[in-house]
Order: C-alpha cells, then structure tokens, then sequence
C-alpha cells in the first residue's frame, strides 16, 4: 500500500478530484506509441533490480506485498527515500557545520577574553595603582635630573633658573603648536573692546569703560560742561529726564549721560530714547545700543521706567539739532506729549533740563536737504566749517557748556483718566517747554561770553 | 577730579523659577504626531515612548528605527492631494486626540515649491483632519523670525505683535500663513486647545540646523556695521516647552526664547571666528547669486534677520505655560561652541 503520509494519503497513488486514480500521461503516451520502448522494468523479475533498490533492502527495508509485485513501484519509492535522505542529510551536515562554526567562534572569544584578563593592560587594572605608577616614574625621572643638577650648581638660585631656562621654552614650544592657542589668541583680541555680556537693552558696560576717556576728555577740556542741580535727580527710582535738543549730533545726551555717571552721588546710568531713523544706518544703531540708548516707542519706554532707570528724553525730535544758526535757543514744539502720557502712565517724576552752549558746535548757516536725502540723511548741513575743511568739519567748535538740572516735576495730583484727556496732556507739555525755556534764558543772561562762559 | 567707579558688567535677570500654573488632569492621551524625523520631533517622541503614559500614532514618509512596538507608525505623505483623507482615516481609526504638528523644514531648500505644499498646503490638510475627527489638543510648531526683523521693532516683541515677517520671502511667508491658519481655526473651534508654539535660534549639543551650519563655517558673513541683539535657546529647555505643551491645556500663541540676549558680534567674537562684513548694498544680490550657484547656505531673505533685531518676549510663557528656561543665551552658545570644539578634532560625531 505505500507509506501513508501525514494527510492519510498514499503518497505513491495519485487521485484525481472524484477519489479515482488517474493514468498519468506518460501511461496514455506509452499507449499510444506501443513501439516506443520502455524503460521501465517490464515485469518483477529476480534479475532485474537498480541500485536503489538494492540500497533500500540492503538497509533493512521490509516492503509490503503489493510493492514486492511490483519491482517498478519499489524503485520509484527507493528513489523518492534516497532522495530525501539526501537532502536530510545536506541539512544535518548543514547545522552541523554552523555548530562547529560557533563553537570556533566562542573559542576564540574565550580565548581573547581571557589574554585580555591576563596582560596588565592600563585600561583595566586599576587606576590608582597606574597614576601612582605613572607619577613615581615621572618624579623619578625628574629627580635624577634634578640630581645631576643639583650636584653639578650647589647654589638653590642657580638650580632654579636652570631648571625654568629648561621647561619654559618646551612648555611654549607646545603651546604654539596646538591651533587652539591660535584660537584663543584672537579670542581675546577681538574681545578687547566688548564685554561678553549685555543688559537686555544692549548696553555693554565695558564697551561704555572703554570710549570714556574720550568723552571724558570732551566734558572737561573742550566744551568745559558746568553743570548744576544733578542733585535733583533722586537717588533711586524712575525718572523721566525731558532736555532741550540741539547741535545736529547728539552730544548733548552724551555730556549729560556724562555728567549723571561722574557727579551723581548714585552714579545712575541714563539710557537715551533715540528716534527710529538712527536705525536704518549701518553703524549707528550699533552704537547707540551698545552705550545703553534704546530705541524710541512706547513699550521701550514703559519697560524701561518700569524696571527704575533714568530715562531721558529730547521731544524736540529732529527739529531741534536741524535748526538754523539765527534761531538758536528758540525751543520748538514738543511733540505729541507722548513724554507726558509716559510720566502719567508709569507715575514717573519729570526733571527739565537745560543745556546751553551745544548750538554752538555745528552752527549751521544753510542747508542743503537734496543731498541729504540721497545719502539718506534728513539734513546736510552747511556749517562754517563743514564741507569745505571735509572730515576736519566734523571737529565741533569748543564752546563753554552749561548744564542746569531743574526740580522734580510730579504728575500724580492727576487723575488716572487724564491720559486720555489730549487738552491737558498738551498743557502739561507747554508748560515744561516753557520753564526748559526760561532756565535756558537765565543761563544765556548769566553767560558772558560763548567759548569762555 | 571726582573718582571713576568702575561698574560691574550688568548680570542678566536672575534665575527664579516661577509657580506652574495647575496641572490638568494626568490622563493618558492618543498622540499623532508628523515631523517625527525633525530633531523635535524624534526626541520629543523618544521621551513620550519612554515615559510610556501616552499612546503614540507616527506619521511621517519613512519609518524610522527608534519606534518602538507600542508605537504604531503610518506613511502619510503631506504633499500628496489625499493627504487629508488619509489622515482623516488614521486619526478615526486610533482616536486621536492630541495631535502635534512639527513637519516642517529646518533649513532653507531650492524646491521653494515643495516647501510650500509641505508647510502651507500640508498644515491645511491637518487642520482639515483635525476638525472632521474632533481632535481636542493642537500643537503647531513655529518660529520668532514670523514677527519679522524691521528697525521699527521694540526691543520686546510680545505675542500680540503683527506678524511683518518679509511676505515675499517663500520660507517666511509660508511660516506666517501656518500661524494665521492655526489662528483663524481656533476662531472657528473655540472648544478645541490650540497650542502655536514659537521657539527663537535653537541651538545645543546634538541639534544640527541651518544655525549651526551658519555658525560653524570659517569666515562668517555678517553686514557691515550692523549687529542686532540675537537670544538662543538650549534645546534640553525647546523640548521642555513641548512637553509642558502636551501636558498642560493651554491655548494661545507662547514665545519659547533663552533668558538674555547678545549682539552677533559678540557670539562671532566668543566662537573665535573671523566675521567677513559685507556692504549691506551689495549683500543681498552678492548672497542670492550665491544661494542660486548651489554654493551659498542661504538666500538673502534671511539677511535681514542678521541686520536688524527680532528679539522676543518669554514672559508670557513663563506666566500661562509653566515654561522657564535653564540656560541662558550665552550659556547656551557655550555648550553649543564646546560641542564644536570636540566635533572639530572627531572626538564626537
């Protein structure tokens, strides 16, 4: 009958779909053409067996009756078993290979754990016992040195300058050559001038060290600044500082900056409110930023006299530093009286100040605006000396400043609604224009003469 | 002569962490997040995996090997015409509700077309997901150059300022569309938490983004004369700010920035690079032919933000978010230049 498989199937029989066997076509071939020879054995016959056969009984293979008739049947499953075993045995020699590989492979990686275990290597071991090692080396090496020397210089002065000749040019020497050196080096210098941190605003307090000599030098020698009633200002606390604006380039805030860092008991730093053109220039901005001016808007201001600086503003704008030479000391109008919406809403005290002498620095005879406004500039002055002499007119003239600080103006009597109420607002505005106007004039009555007060 | 005191150099504010605000409910959530192969993206998902309390969807092009089998993973293409139907399948299926948007680039690109139909398009495909299948929690990503970089700007820009970032400039206009979409959508869902998160520079030990390249080429190029105040957040303190976004339900817009600020000048200076200004005239065109020759970094329209400053205001998020940061800009920069010092002698990858 065949070995059943697994299903219960004789493998050995083919079935069609009904459960009938079905003739194979070589069968219906053979039929067709009867005089094509077989090679199939024609009948069992004793003499007739292959070597499969052979090999199958030799193994002790009992087959069944129906597969002793036929010789052609036991063949054919001879050769199906061979052929399995054949492949079962390609398989275990497979695995077993694979095996034997492992195994090496584990062998190998004994063996190096254990080489690795056994020489001193200074990875493992322990740590301590090498750097003790490895530091007695060194000292010994560093005695017997010292040894020579000391037996060949007795005297200790000697020892030393010998032993500093010998380390310092090596120790150097290895400095120059690593890169980071280089590195650093330029570190340093570009970092001469700046400082490595910022307030929020951008001020940089050792950038400000650095150009004070400077203005130092403007404040004391050249213009030669009186000024009075810095005291005014309090010791702490917010202040809205409301200044009269003039000599086309703001050195004004920058002597009254001065004046409040060098005589104020406090020594309070003045942050400046710049207008937005200054800005749009390439260097400028930088500038103003890096000695603590913040730009001009309402939440700059608000944020600034809210953490307690002194703010100082100039609401003649552009107006003031761009006026004629003849109308000299005539303050112009100031602004919106946004200065006085800020005092109200942040309840900032308000010093007037007033600043004589800078309209003389750049006195401007005429204008030329068409050729500012293609550079970009708002103005382009004619000064005696300024596009004539070229960058010598940039030089200011040397007056005589003075400086008057007036009392503390405060707003908090008004009501909180009046920062609404525009009338008011522009009638607090007039009014420190006009007291800034009057000390302007008491100072002007007071000086004798423009370069020597 | 009165004596010249010397000041001391002006600290920035002091570190004081603030009290959170109070916790929502700790309930797990079913998160799917895009952009998972961002830097953002990939840790902020690693730490949700290993926290294990949230139930994550993967959305991304590819999937990449640090998902684990809790994580389940689907391909969604943002640029493909159906994305939104696929993706409106995906959440249904895994009833989603949270869903964090981080698909978007990270560097400047030359298909300004496909950058388009990723961020823009592909955001309006998510918002649209997102409202068919009730998602509850929306995080977008986004960035503080939407505010723009005009000389006209306070030195604080808080949330509510308009956005003036250049609308001609493809990365920039494409940034501001996603925030005015996410604003217009939380308009018209007002139950749904819209959460638009928009973090400055990022910089740190393992991010690599179109800064750090800025910063780690030989000669950098800057504009002649100008040096706009820059802040820097660490990218330990930029993942925090998304997780507490995840955690907590707080709806609205949050500035993620670093404590501090420091002009370029000086960040060129302490990295001990040589800066090479060039005349902002000539820039713009100089920097555009180079971006166009495929050997510039970057098309001019990211010069303004070397010129003119962009610095935003953190106290917002301090105060709703929770959200306080640890390192400072100059300490962020330092951990950032000590990283490229050992990247420079291969010491780490």
């Amino acid at each position: 009958m065949g070995n059943p498989n697994i299903l219960g199937n004789d493998p050995l029989k083919k079935s069609g779909p009904e459960g009938k066997p079905v003739q194979s076509p070589g069968l219906r071939l053979k039929l067709l053409n009867p005089l094509a020879e077989t090679k199939e054995a024609p009948g069992p016959r004793e003499g007739h067996r292959s070597r499969e056969t052979d090999d199958l009984l030799d193994n002790g293979f009992v087959p069944s009756p129906r597969l002793k008739k036929s010789r052609k049947r036991l063949r054919k499953a001879a050769v199906r078993i061979q052929n399995l075993d054949e492949a079962l045995g390609k398989r275990v020699r497979l695995i077993e290979d694979r095996i034997e590989d492992s195994f090496e492979n584990l062998e190998k990686g004994m063996e190096e754990i254990l080489h690795r275990l056994n020489v001193p290597a200074p990875e493992l071991g322990n740590l301590e016992e090498n750097l003790k090692k490895a530091v007695e080396n060194y000292e010994q090496k560093f005695e017997s040195v010292i040894g020579k020397i000391e037996t060949s210089l007795p005297r200790a002065q000697e020892r030393k300058a010998v032993i500093t000749k010998i380390k310092t040019p090596i120790e150097k020497g290895q400095q120059l050559l690593q890169p980071s050196f280089y590195r650093d080096l330029w570190r340093k210098f570009s970092m001469l001038g700046t400082g490595d941190e910022v307030d929020e605003f951008g001020l940089d307090t050792v950038f400000e060290d650095r150009i004070k000599p400077m203005f130092d030098f403007l404040y004391d020698k050249w213009w030669r600044v009186e000024a009075e009633g810095i005291a005014n200002i309090p010791d702490s606390g917010r202040v809205l500082l409301v200044a009269n604006h003039s000599g086309t380039l703001p050195f004004d805030g920058a002597m009254i900056k001065l004046a409040v860092r060098n005589y104020h008991p406090t020594r309070r730093e003045v942050r400046p409110l710049v207008e937005n053109f200054a800005y749009y220039f390439p260097f400028i901005g930088n500038f103003m930023a890096k000695t603590g001016s913040v730009r001009a808007c309402q939440e700059n201001a608000v944020r600034l006299l809210e953490k307690d600086e002194v703010v100082i503003v100039f609401p003649e704008g552009i107006k003031g530093p761009t006026k004629y030479y003849k109308e000299r000391y005539r303050l112009q109008r100031f602004g919106r009286g946004g200065f006085v919406r800020l005092a109200l809403k942040t309840h900032s005290p308000i010093v007037p100040i007033a600043v004589v002498g800078s309209e003389e620095i750049y006195p401007i005879i005429a204008r030329l605006d068409f050729i500012g406004k293609i550079l970009g500039f708002p103005i382009f002055p004619i000064t005696p000396t300024f596009p004539w002499l070229g960058p010598l007119g940039l030089v200011p003239l040397p007056s005589k400043w003075h400086i008057r600080f007036g009392t503390p103006i405060r707003l908090d009597e008004n009501p909180p609604e009046s920062i609404d109420d525009q009338i008011l607002i522009n009638h607090i505005s007039e009014k420190i224009r006009a007291q800034i106007q009057d000390m302007v004039y008491e100072l002007l009555k007071k000086r004798k003469s423009t370069w020597r007060g | 002569m009165p004596t010249k005191s010397k000041k001391t150099a002006p600290k920035t504010p002091k570190a004081k962490a603030p009290d959170p605000p109070a916790f929502t409910q700790q309930k797990s959530r079913v998160i799917a997040m895009t952009g998972i192969r961002s830097f953002i993206g990939s840790n902020l998902l690693q730490r949700l995996q290993q926290e294990g309390r949230h139930q994550i969807v993967a959305l991304d092009l590819e999937k990449p090997e640090f998902l684990k089998p809790r994580t389940r993973f689907y391909k969604l293409d943002l640029t493909s015409t159906t994305a939104d139907v696929t993706l409106s399948e995906i959440l249904e299926q895994e009833k989603c509700d949270t869903f964090i948007h981080l698909a978007f680039l990270s560097r400047p690109t030359h298909k300004s077309s496909y950058a388009h139909e990723l961020e823009s398009v592909g955001t309006m495909y998510i918002f649209h997901a997102c409202a068919k299948n009730k998602v509850k929690k929306l995080i977008i990503s986004s960035t503080t150059m939407v505010y723009g970089a005009l000389p006209i700007n306070p030195n604080f820009l808080v949330e509510e300022s308009p956005l003036r970032g250049n609308r001609n400039f493809h990365p920039i206009r494409d940034r501001i569309e996603v925030e005015e979409q996410a604003q217009s959508f939380q308009k018209k869902h007002p139950e749904m938490v819209v959460t638009v998160l928009r973090p400055c520079t990022i910089l740190g030990p393992t991010i690599r983004n179109f800064i750090t390249t800025y910063l780690g080429l030989p000669v950098i190029t800057t504009l002649l004369g100008y040096d706009p105040l820059m802040q820097l957040v660490h990218e330990e303190d930029a993942l925090d700010a998304y997780r507490l976004a995840v955690e907590r339900d707080c709806p609205g817009v949050f500035n993620i920035v670093g404590r501090g600020v420091l002009p370029l000048s000086t960040i060129i200076k302490l990295s001990g690079k040589i800066k090479a200004p060039i005349l902002h005239a000539v820039a713009y065109p100089l920097i555009d032919g180079l971006w166009l020759a495929q050997v510039g970094i970057a098309p001019s329209g990211y010069l303004d933000y070397i010129r003119y400053l962009w610095v935003a205001d953190g106290t917002k998020a301090r105060k709703e978010l929770g959200f306080f940061p640890k390192y400072s800009t100059k300490e962020t920069l330092e951990t950032f230049l000590g990283i490229q010092r050992l990247r420079a002698i291969h010491l780490v990858e």
